[in-house]
């Protein structure tokens, strides 16, 4: 499990996360769901000591340490690839550091995606990008996989793949914490959503729970986030002095 | 096959996928430059320093009386600056590799969720550091040379003594 608590962290004066608690349980996944700027990136890159924070993060009650963070990967939509390697390459380089690389895995992707293994990932288009940013996660062999809004540039079919590639392919074991803006094409495929908004938690529930209560996770977050469905007509309103 | 293995191994020391043909033809022909420049800049200090033992005198040349030729590595002076320059050169590598991480993609994200802690600093300083002490091999090399000829040609009574060890004084 991923434990967070109380992780606070700011730029320059300005709190991004204020004092966030949080826990990933093995075999699930999260959809964590913010406007931009509101912490989910920050968040994922404190989770991977990219970032100086305060508080506390652990990893099944350890410290997050290099001995133990191969059981963490990561994609993002800035790519973390080295773009003039090979798919070829980036397996070979893989499989040296990370012990529980999934050779099988890693070649039933690349062939369901059609992606070439002997040209370097800068020629692939921006989805085969993040198609290839979002394999090598997958297959790093780790059990929590961070997802900091992986699809962003792919077309929908290409993302309604992955999704029911990604429910085919994670074991219990696996966690995925996914960051998206893709609110209703996620919907059906996570098990869980935490809400962050100005850097705090403000909702954190599971779909089961929506089910039960009758509500969709849009209705969910709307409310959530206090949503005026006014808001639009009232500001064309005040724009337009009444005219519209 | 031994060039592939050899650049299969050098690959290993650089930021994974960067072509390495920039910086060994940079290594290769700054090395070429500096060792041809160290040299005939050594000849034409020694040469003029050499002239000015003699004297000519009804067409034949003679030695001055008490003519000392300067030390070694006053001849040499600054001959050998374009290994210096070569070595900063290749000393730049290493902050190019490292800015790589950064460029295009952000793989400086994986290099440091890395199990391995210097596999980025491995990577970044491994190939400079080698290329600047094979820079220092050959500078050493020319060095020798240009002595073996500050030895040879210069006549024995102008040598002023403690040459080598003057010349060791100066490397360390």
């Amino acid at each position: 499990m991923i434990r967070i608590e109380e992780l606070k962290k700011s730029y320059g004066g300005k709190e991004a996360l204020k004092g966030v608690s949080l826990q990933l349980p093995r075999g699930e996944i999260v959809g964590l769901f913010g406007e931009n700027g509101a912490g989910k990136s920050t968040l994922m890159k404190c989770i991977l000591g990219f970032l100086p924070y305060t508080g506390d993060i652990t990893l099944d009650g350890e410290k997050i340490t290099r001995k133990n963070i191969a059981k963490i990967s990561f994609a993002t939509s800035e790519h973390s690839f080295f773009g003039n390697l090979t798919a070829e390459g980036h397996r070979d380089f893989y499989k040296e550091h990370f012990p529980d690389f999934s050779d099988k895995r890693f070649m039933a992707l690349m062939d369901f995606f059609e992606l070439p293994m002997s040209k370097p990932v800068k020629s692939f288009s921006t989805g085969q990008k993040n198609q290839f940013e979002v394999i090598l996660a997958l297959c790093q062999g780790a059990d929590y996989i961070l997802m900091d809004e992986p699809f962003a540039g792919n077309d929908i079919f290409n993302r309604e793949d992955f999704y029911k590639v990604l429910l085919g392919i994670l074991t219990e074991r696996e966690t995925v914490l996914l960051s998206t803006h893709l609110i209703e094409e996620v919907s059906d495929f996570i098990g869980r959503a935490v809400l962050i908004r100005g850097g705090e938690i403000v909702g954190d529930v599971y779909t089961s729970q929506l089910e039960d209560e009758g509500k969709d996770l849009i209705t969910y977050i709307k409310e959530t986030y206090h949503y005026r469905a006014d808001r639009v007509s009232r500001a064309l309103d005040e724009l337009c002095d009444g005219e519209v | 096959m031994r060039s592939t293995k050899t650049a299969l191994r050098f690959d290993r020391f650089a930021p994974p996928g960067m072509p390495l043909k920039h910086m060994t033809d940079s290594f290769v022909g700054g090395n070429i430059i500096a060792a041809l420049w160290a040299f005939f800049a050594f000849l034409i200090s020694y040469s003029a320093d050499l002239d000015d033992l003699y004297y000519t005198y009804l067409g034949v040349k003679h030695i001055y009386e008490g003519a000392v030729m300067p030390d070694f590595t006053d001849t040499l002076g600054g001959s050998l600056i374009i290994f210096n320059i070569l070595a900063l050169w290749m000393l730049g590598y290493a902050v190019y590799f490292y800015m790589s991480y950064y460029r295009g993609s952000k793989s400086i994200y994986t290099m440091r969720r890395l199990p391995d802690r210097w596999e980025i600093h491995k990577r970044s300083i491994t190939l400079p550091l080698l290329a600047i002490a094979a820079i220092l091999v050959v500078a050493f090399v020319m060095t020798m040379i240009c002595f073996a000829t500050y030895m040879i040609f210069t006549p024995d009574q102008c040598l002023q003594p403690h040459q080598w060890a003057k010349l060791w004084r100066n490397i360390i």
